[in-house]
This record gives structure tokens, sequence and C-alpha cells, in this order.
């Protein structure tokens, strides 16, 4: 197969991408599996695109972006979300039952669905907001990513914080009762 | 002044400009209200970074990126022959805001952005891929497609779409309403199956390249949506497209009718490819009367990049009321108008770039059934042979 010049160039911006996109659709997505489809899908989208090397500052605010919406896409999918709920399950009894001290993986894992649970039922640009500031993007690459002015990240954020931090005590409240 | 919470959390961050950072560093140190609100600020975003460390996957579940590489070159090429690229064809983009207005449908959110994302998907889809696109409105009020115009856009513009897009699937611009949800799509025996089914005679290629087989034929009934967008929607709309001189309808609230009728789809195999003919009759869009169309087409263009006095040229030249206006990314479409099946018609052909193939779509409109035959694997001679063909 002959080498379009634009492949060292994809070549490049998916090794540097990679394992961003891949943690960032994994703390989505729950699964390796369907961590490593996705992010499959996203770079397919990438080489799709005729991108010119002077934007290359905007690529990881798109490849964020366009990452978060294939995710969500598929959280959106009932059978897809169904059988996804089930594998995690499973991977989550595996891994407990392989663990030094099974009692800590079970909680951890608990912690896990807490916490994807609170982030399912935020407003799902404010999820998105910490999903992807948690990928480490900068505030002007969050504005991009979520089609906001760079000046409001901070008080969305804030906003977002807050949001979830409310759902995650109440949740532990209910908890304990 | 106090620094606001979005301004102390931003510094928080050490994000603020050098300007804002100084600024706030010297309210601060005397201040102790606002060293609490960064205190609880610092506190509660660490708390939550906290949280949602738990969700990183483990070391050994992060896959090497020059395996995955590896894994993306050995698939690429293959995915890229079987699907026909999305934004070539028209079935493909029904198919997703049928599947989007039917998900939000019977998974019962509470939240009303779902509906609000699958309307907008089929006004904006159907009728292009442009979220200003406002279709229509002459006195009848009634839009229906009978001519498509194009106008070139680039990356930046693609972006700005997908960007508004998102905004609407936030439930940002109003919260439409599903009068008729949309069918899953039905596999059909023959051609007079599909015809009764659609309500219209569908038509086949009476002439098709050596080796063609069908391998498909499939209806999907579309939805009927209500959409109602009051002046809050309209201001937010304006907003986010940061349009200019643009006045709102003299009216509290714009109210938009949308019915997409059956769509059919037949798919050929040929040479280990594929090509689709798709027949769709318009959509309808009822809107209001007194909608200044030729105003809101201006803003529209103004806001995909035009120049002010193109865009007022062209929106003068269009019949807003039958013309589907099509944003195209120039860096990776190019278009021709060509004479198809006794009219006039466009070829979109698809500029390869690395690693994808070859791909071109013709569409146009006769007798108010719109076509769209799409393909990777022929050349556009081919394509128009089979257009002219349908009998």
């Amino acid at each position: 197969m002959s080498r379009n010049p634009d492949s060292t160039e994809f070549d490049a911006l998916f090794l540097a991408h990679y394992d961003g996109v891949y943690r960032l659709l994994y703390r989505i997505a729950g699964t390796r599996e369907e961590a490593e489809d996705l992010a499959q899908e996203a770079f397919l989208r990438l080489a799709q695109q005729r991108f010119q090397s002077d934007r290359s500052h905007n690529v990881r605010a798109w490849l964020y972006r366009v990452a978060t919406n294939l995710a969500y896409n598929a959280l959106r999918s009932q059978t897809r979300r169904t059988r996804r709920e089930a594998e995690t399950f499973q991977a989550a009894a595996l891994t407990a039952a392989a663990a030094d001290d099974p009692a800590e993986a079970v909680a951890q894992a608990a912690e896990r669905m807490t916490v994807r649970r609170i982030l399912a039922h935020l407003p799902e640009r404010q999820a998105r907001l910490l999903l992807l500031r948690h990928s480490g993007l900068s505030y002007r690459e969050l504005a991009e990513a979520v089609g906001c002015a760079a000046s409001s990240v901070g008080a969305l954020l804030a906003r977002a914080e807050t949001a979830f931090e409310a759902a995650y005590r109440a949740e532990a409240a209910a908890e304990e009762e | 002044m106090h620094p606001d919470t979005g301004a102390l959390r931003t510094y928080a961050d050490a994000a603020s400009s050098l300007a804002q950072r100084d600024a706030i560093a010297a309210h601060l140190t005397g201040c102790a209200a606002c060293q609490a609100e960064l205190a609880a600020l610092q506190g509660r975003g660490a708390a939550v970074a906290g949280r949602l460390a738990t969700l990183d996957p483990q070391p050994a579940d992060i896959p090497h990126p020059a395996q995955a590489l590896a894994r993306f070159q050995r698939h690429a090429s293959a995915a890229q022959r079987r699907e026909l690229p999305a934004h070539l064809t028209l079935w493909a983009a029904i198919q997703r805001s049928f599947a989007m207005t039917k998900q939000t449908f019977s998974r019962g959110w509470p939240r009303p952005l779902a509906f609000g994302a699958a309307a907008l998907a089929c006004l904006l889809i159907i009728f292009s891929i442009a979220p200003v696109r406002q279709a229509a409105a002459d006195f009848l009020g009634v839009f229906r497609v009978r001519k498509f115009a194009i106008i070139s856009i680039d990356q930046a513009q693609v972006e700005k779409l997908e960007s508004l897009a998102n905004l609407a699937s936030d439930g940002r611009f109003g919260q439409p309403t599903v009068v008729r949800q949309p069918d899953a799509e039905t596999q059909v025996a023959d051609v007079t199956e599909a015809s009764n089914l659609a309500g219209f005679r569908v038509r086949t290629p009476a002439s098709l390249p050596e080796g063609a087989t069908l391998l498909a034929l499939k209806v999907a009934s579309g939805p009927a949506l209500h959409y109602e967008m009051d002046r809050n929607a309209m201001q937010a709309l304006l907003e986010a497209t940061q349009v200019q001189g643009v006045k709102l309808p003299p009216v509290e609230k714009v109210v938009i009718d949308l019915d997409v009728p059956p769509a059919v789809n037949q798919v050929y195999a040929v040479r280990g490819g594929r090509f689709s003919i798709l027949q769709v009759p318009s959509p309808q869009v009822e809107l209001p009367p007194g909608l200044d169309m030729a105003a809101i087409g201006e803003a529209a263009f103004k806001y995909l990049g035009m120049p002010d006095a193109d865009a007022r040229r062209m929106a003068q030249t269009i019949d807003w009321s039958s013309t589907a206006v099509i944003p195209l990314p120039a860096n990776v479409l190019q278009y021709r108008e060509v004479a198809v099946d006794g009219v006039s018609g466009l070829l979109i052909e698809h500029r390869p770039s690395s690693g994808s193939r070859r791909a071109s779509s013709l569409l146009w409109q006769r007798d108010g059934i719109i076509y769209n035959v799409a393909t990777t694997d022929l050349d556009a001679m081919q394509l128009l042979q089979i257009a002219d063909s349908l009998r």
C-alpha cells in the first residue's frame, strides 16, 4: 500500500493523542473493549478530516469533542447500555474475586458505579465538562469542545462541580440511612 | 469589587489572564470572604477530581498506542471500504436522525433535551446539515424541496455548525415534541411492497453496471415533529451564533411543523463495493407566515463565514420556499451541476485524503421526490447512467 504523505502526520497525531482519548473514553464507557472501539472510531473520523497543520493546536479539542460525542451516542443506545452494564458488572465481579482484598475491590466497584450514575443524571453538558477537564483540556480547549465562550468556562465548571458534589453527598446520605 | 465565582474558579486553575490574575490576587489579600470562597472552590474541585479518578482505567487496561495504531491501520481501510461516507449519503443522515428520535422516545428520559436533539437532527440533517437553516415561508408558509443550492464552507465553519448542534441538543433553542414516531427500517421483498409501504411509486434502475446485485431493499418511516421556538429560544440562538443585525421576528413564538415521509433505499453490491439509491418524498415544513426568510438566510450565510455583500446577494437570489441549502466542506467535497433524470442535479465528489476512498453522490429532485445515488466504487459516469435509467 502506498503511503500518503499525510499518513506520517496522521500517525504522529494518533500516537500523541491515543492515550488521552482512550482514557477519556474508558471513563465514559467503563470497559476496555468499548473504549478501544470508540477510540478507533474517533481516529477514523480524524483520518477522514483533511485538517491543515496550521490548525494543529485545535486537534486535541476537536478529537476530544468527537470522542465524547461518540461515547454519548453509544451510551444512548439502549441495547448497548444494557450489555455494557452487564459487562461492567462481570468485570467488577471478576476483578473483585481476583483481588487481594475482595471487600476493598467491591467497594471500589460500587464507588465507580455511584460516580457513573451521578454523571449520567447531571445535565449532559456539565458531565462532559467535568470529564473533559479531568482529561486535562485547557480552558480554551474546553470552550471549543463544549461550545461555549472561554470566559464562561470557570463559571460553568464551578456550577458543574457544585451539582456533582451535591448529588454525591445526597447519594452518600441515602446509603447511610 | 469581588470577583465572581467563575473568575475565582478560573483563578484556582491558574487559567486567568495575567491582568485578571493580578487583580484577583490583590483583592484576595484583603478579603476574607473571597478567600473562603476560593478555598471552598478548591476543595470541591479536588473532591470531584478524586471521585472522577475512580473511573480511570487500571494500567493493565491501557493499550499501547503503537499497538492501537497498528490495529487501526488494519481496520481503517476495511471500514472505509464497507461504509459510504456518512456525509455523502442522505440515507445515513436520515437513519441517524430517525434513530435519535426513536431512542429519545423509547428511553423516556425525563429531560426534554433529547427531543430537541432529535427534532433538530431532522430539521438540520434532512435539510442539509445547517443548524440555522430556515427553510421556506413564502405567503403559503410551506416548504418543500424543489431545488438544491450549495455553499462552500471550510473546516472552521463545519466545527461551528457542530458546536451549534451541541447547544441545540442541550435544549438551548426550545423543546420540540414528537407527533409521530419514526419506525425502524423494514426490509421488504420487492419494489411493489416498498411502494405500498412508502406510499409512492418506487423506481428501479433499468440498467446496472456489470455484476451488480441487489443486497437490500429497505423502507424507513419518518417522524413528524412539532417545534415551538419562543422569544427566549430565538434570543439564545441569536446569541450563540453571534450574528449581528438580525431582528427577532415580530411574534411571541415561531411554530414549525415538520413531517418526514417514508424513505426507500436500495443497496447494490458491485465489484466488492456498493452503491445505493435513496428515494424520499420531500419532507414538508410548515412555518408561520411573516418570517423574513431572506433576512434569516442572509444571517445564516454570514454565520457560515460569507462576506456581508455576498451573503445579501445570495440570500436575495434564493427561492426560500423551495430551496434546500447545503453547506459543503470545500476541503473534502467538491460539487458540480449535472443534467440527470431529465432535470438539473448535483454531483458531489469526495476528495480522498489519507487512507480514505474516493466517493461520490448524486442528488436531485423530480416530481416531488428527492433522489440520492451514492457510491464508493463507481465513477461519476456510471453513477449518472444508473440515475438516468431509473424507471
